[in-house]
């Protein structure tokens, strides 16, 4: 089943909204910035979106109120979608459009907020009671509030492939007729438990996130919120970008490292191109997980010089976005259409000496060249990935 | 209706196995004679044989109490494990792991335990499966808050139609600790996993299914008295009807709410005989 994008956006330290996001690509201005936020004291640099703090969400959804949701709202007015998802809604009926959402700790600063502040008992107080907030289907919660969509509304979290698979399972929900469109997204947002947590795995790079490059020392961690709405191909009139395949597998090797022969991911890999019916030749640009850290570049790399010849461009954007964790999968499908769009390909920022023992060669500048197919990667802890391969429309 | 409305399709699939751990008993079966006169006992112990010795002791209840569900699910319907999509949710997701890190990121955040943070993503009960079994098959982990359990059986529904293969449901959640309790009112811990197949994929159905989705409001189905006093508080438990209605094995028809506006309607009949 091919889905047709009708329309997508994504806000990230590296702007918000579309426009913003290509001029730093094309720039090569990064989003990253000396870690200041709030209540952490690691050394590190962070993607964070500026201006979160005073988004106010609309009247009717204040008590969904977290700094994930302000995310997700900034996001979701950026480029038009609010009304391209309207128009829709209002032709073929809010239940026909189903919300998927992925996230990997969804408004839990909401929840680390209320722990600082705990009744004698043990209890939360009750003014930071916000159960719609606090549980993992925040993000989805609060879309379906805020646009009105009724379709069956998820929220994916399966770490770092979070938002790749929303696309996923749009496909099956559509081929089943369970829907004839879907809002799909994600949405994560800077935290203590990622912070601290990658922190304590010490995977956490003390400047800004070197993919590929001899010298990484790990991830930077961002923030971001991304949509696409996607549909049943040729509901509606008009060309449209689309996805062509998709592939999810395990790992069935670690909790926090990736399989050191790639084994995952080229299954992943393998199933997005078969379900596209293409090759890896035909692929002009794959984006990277490109995570920065030491054993997922080089696991990475290793599956890629496996499937795809030189020809292919491959890259990672997380030296302008940081690693948006959950929110990754959306962000870079978006750079990958984006790529499409206007056949700019970024480089890899920060990747000054490429890592010697790799044997696929990264892009490192910019480039400019038409790509008729592109691939996205996303790997999450638990060893779950996917891959989603894209496509422009033939002429 | 404009003409390019191409509506909903209904989703045929079969029930093949089920896996049940909760307090006071080890396995579906004793859920099942639990609601007899002996009612269910204490506590249970809960020794998931899959996960080795070393990483049970690490693993926590969350995604222990998974991989026990998950097992006898297989194990019934005599499947390999190394084969299935799984497909997880969960209404809360890990509680004891969240509490232990929002706590201790409150008291001394330079003191999170790295195996506790990984332990912490939402996906580690698919991930310890997936060890645990070899698997490289395709899991998602998926959340709709309380109408968790009815969306997964449509995640995972979707699955087996439009990918032709047999999907392992596992839908759990835990009892909530006291700073979480307004989000949860589950007293208790249930794990729940159903094997459904394609029609016909699999030689052991025990029911065959139909399954709809449908505009408007729903109940959710009604549960024995003893099990709703019991786990009716336990999100997870949303999927107990249909789990109860494939072991009484007569034809059924269960509504259960997907959002104030959806719901699904899932006709329950027996299964195929041959298959049987």
């Amino acid at each position: 089943m091919h889905l047709s994008i009708i329309h997508h956006t994504a806000t990230s330290a590296a702007g918000i909204g579309l426009d913003a996001l290509g001029k730093s690509l094309k720039r090569r201005q990064t989003g990253l910035r000396e870690n200041d936020f709030e209540g952490c004291d690691i050394d590190t640099w962070i993607g964070r979106v500026p201006g979160l703090d005073s988004v106010r969400l609309p009247p009717a959804q204040e008590h969904l109120d977290s700094r994930n949701n302000r995310l997700a709202w900034l996001g979701l007015q950026q480029d038009g979608l609010l009304g391209i998802v309207g128009e829709l809604a209002g032709e073929m009926g809010a239940e026909r459009i189903g919300v998927i959402m992925g996230t990997s700790t969804s408004s839990i600063g909401d929840v680390e907020a209320a722990y600082r502040n705990l009744a004698a008992d043990g209890r939360m107080r009750s003014p930071d009671q916000k159960p719609e907030v606090q549980n993992l289907h925040s993000p989805g919660l609060f879309v379906a509030a805020v646009t009105g969509l009724t379709g069956p509304c998820m929220t994916i979290s399966t770490a770092c492939s979070s938002s790749a698979k929303v696309f996923a399972s749009a496909a099956r929900w559509i081929e089943c007729g369970l829907v004839d469109a879907a809002l799909v997204g994600g949405v994560d947002s800077l935290c203590l438990n990622t912070m601290y947590g990658f922190n304590s795995l010490e995977l956490v790079s003390p400047e800004p996130c070197r993919p590929s490059d001899r010298d990484r020392r790990g991830i930077s961690i961002g923030e971001a919120a991304g949509f696409a709405l996607v549909c049943r191909p040729n509901l509606l009139p008009g060309e449209f970008p689309r996805l062509l395949g998709y592939g999810e597998s395990s790992d069935a090797h670690h909790m926090s490292h990736p399989h050191p022969e790639g084994k995952g991911a080229l299954d992943a890999i393998d199933q997005a191109l078969g379900r596209a019916a293409l090759s890896a030749s035909d692929i002009g640009y794959v984006n990277l997980h490109g995570t920065a850290s030491k054993a997922n570049d080089a696991v990475e790399n290793r599956a890629l010089a496996a499937r795809f010849g030189h020809h292919t461009l491959a890259s990672s954007t997380k030296g302008w976005t940081g690693h948006t964790l959950g929110a990754a999968g959306i962000l870079e499908a978006v750079i990958v259409l984006e790529t499409m769009k206007t056949g700019v390909i970024p480089g890899t920022l920060n990747c000054e000496n490429a890592d010697p023992d790799f044997r696929f060669p990264v892009l490192q500048e910019n480039a400019e060249t038409p790509v008729q197919y592109a691939l996205s990667n996303s790997f999450g802890f638990g060893g779950n990935n996917a891959s989603l391969v894209f496509g422009l429309p033939h002429d | 209706m404009p003409a390019w409305y191409l509506g909903c399709r209904m989703i045929e699939f079969a029930i093949c196995g089920i896996g049940a751990w909760g307090k006071g008993f080890s396995c579906w079966g004793e859920l099942l004679e639990g609601l007899g006169e002996g009612g269910w006992r204490e506590d249970t112990r809960l020794q998931p044989e899959l996960i080795p010795a070393r990483e049970r002791r690490r693993a926590p209840l969350f995604v222990k109490m998974a991989v026990e569900v998950m097992d006898q699910a297989c194990s019934a319907a005599q499947a390999d494990p190394s084969s299935l999509a799984t497909v997880f949710a969960t209404a809360m997701s890990d509680m004891e792991t969240s509490d232990y890190m929002c706590r201790t990121l409150a008291e001394s955040p330079r003191l999170v335990s790295p195996t506790r943070f990984h332990n912490s993503v939402n996906n580690a009960p698919s991930g310890y499966w997936s060890i645990a079994t070899g698997s490289h098959a395709p899991a998602n982990a998926a959340c709709s808050y309380q109408y968790s359990a009815p969306m997964a059986l449509l995640e995972a529904a979707a699955q087996v139609a439009a990918e032709n293969r047999m999907v392992l449901l596992c839908v759990q959640d835990e009892a909530a600790p006291l700073a979480l309790e307004h989000v949860s009112g589950a007293r208790e811990p249930l794990a729940l996993a159903l094997l459904i197949a394609p029609p016909g994929a699999c030689s052991h159905e025990l029911a065959r299914c139909r399954l709809d989705l449908q505009r408007g409001a729903a109940d959710w189905p009604a549960l024995p008295p003893a099990l709703n006093r019991k786990l009716g508080e336990n999100p997870s438990a949303g999927l107990l009807p249909v789990a109860l209605a494939v072991s009484r094995s007569g034809p059924a028809d269960l509504e259960m709410p997907l959002s104030p506006a959806m719901h699904l309607q899932l006709h329950i009949g027996p299964g195929a005989r041959e298959n049987r």
